[in-house]
């Protein structure tokens, strides 16, 4: 369980971080805590799981990153494993995760894959796809993005 | 934006340093004044291309579900659809797909019995079926990009 302290470190973080040269010493300032201590409660988070990572969330259309479909893959029960460690290597995939099928809709494997070009994707797809244990797959892409946000926690 | 702001990028998304200045070193890393580095980022906040510099969070981990659904939805009803499950704050991502299965959102709740009820308050909201396509196992998430070379 988090202290009620540690819960308002992740309020403050999933914010945007402070434009100014300190600004940890400004958040800890905000809820009453020394920026050492603050550091140290940070790294806490991190090394629990809590935490995935601290960083900058990018929007990935304006980076140039356009061609971002999703992969849906049929497979046999025996290979979801390592298929799914398979997929997940490439840097070009950000999520990878195994789900129950639809009665219609008989996919195992759910990527997300990101590229800048067609032609990168054609590439990237066929090196997952060029496999033996793979029974069919689709590539789903976003025609419409109707809501894209962070989860707020703790409010 | 120009290399030096996707150096700082690519810097940035892995991982923000957990000091004292963090500008200053990250400047450090790539011969940049502090308040170049700073500059840079906030110009890139409002050009929006960084959305926001903080924690990535696992909702697992803080006690919250998280729940990817489906539904096939009539095209004319789509946008409607779309609109009312924009409403719920725990709905983070929602996108109209080329498939049959047409709306694809996920849905973060703090407890199983809030996710269901959400379902069913939903399914009557919008009179359509919600499919429910839990993680059954996690392999990857990381949203880190690759940042694409050459100049914009």
């Amino acid at each position: 369980m988090l202290t009620d302290i540690q819960k308002e470190i992740v309020k403050v973080l999933q914010e945007d971080l402070p434009n100014t040269k300190e600004p940890f010493v400004e958040i800890g300032n905000k809820i009453g805590i020394s920026e050492e201590a603050l550091l140290n409660e940070i790294n806490y988070l991190i090394d629990k799981g809590y935490l995935r990572r601290m960083g900058a969330v990018l929007a990935h259309r304006k980076i140039g990153l356009n061609y971002n479909p999703m992969i849906v893959i049929e497979t046999k029960e025996e290979y979801i494993n390592d298929l799914g460690e398979k997929i997940a290597a490439f840097t070009e995939v950000t999520h990878c995760y195994n789900r129950p099928r639809m009665d219609d809709f008989p996919y195992d494997l759910y990527a997300m894959i990101h590229c800048n070009s067609q032609e990168e994707v054609s590439e990237i797809v066929k090196k997952i796809t060029n496999d033996d244990r793979i029974i069919s797959y689709k590539l789903l892409y976003s025609t419409k993005e109707y809501k894209k946000t962070s989860m707020k926690y703790f409010i | 934006m120009d290399n030096t702001d996707k150096k700082i990028l690519q810097i940035i998304q892995h991982d923000f340093p957990l000091v004292n200045r963090p500008y200053k070193a990250i400047g450090e890393k790539l011969d940049l004044s502090e308040e170049e580095v700073l500059d840079r980022i906030i110009k890139l906040k409002n050009e929006k291309i960084i959305r926001r510099i903080g924690g990535l969070f696992s909702s697992k981990k803080l006690g919250y579900t998280s729940l990817l659904c489906a539904a096939k939805v009539k095209e004319e009803d789509t946008d409607k659809v779309a609109g009312i499950l924009n409403s719920y704050p725990g709905i983070t991502h929602n996108y109209k797909r080329d498939n049959e299965y047409n709306i694809w959102f996920t849905l973060i709740s703090d407890s199983e019995e809030t996710r269901d009820k959400t379902i069913s308050e939903i399914e009557s909201k919008i009179g359509y079926f919600v499919n429910k396509l839990p993680a059954t196992k996690l392999f990857k998430l990381r949203a880190v990009f690759k940042i694409p070379e050459g100049d914009e």
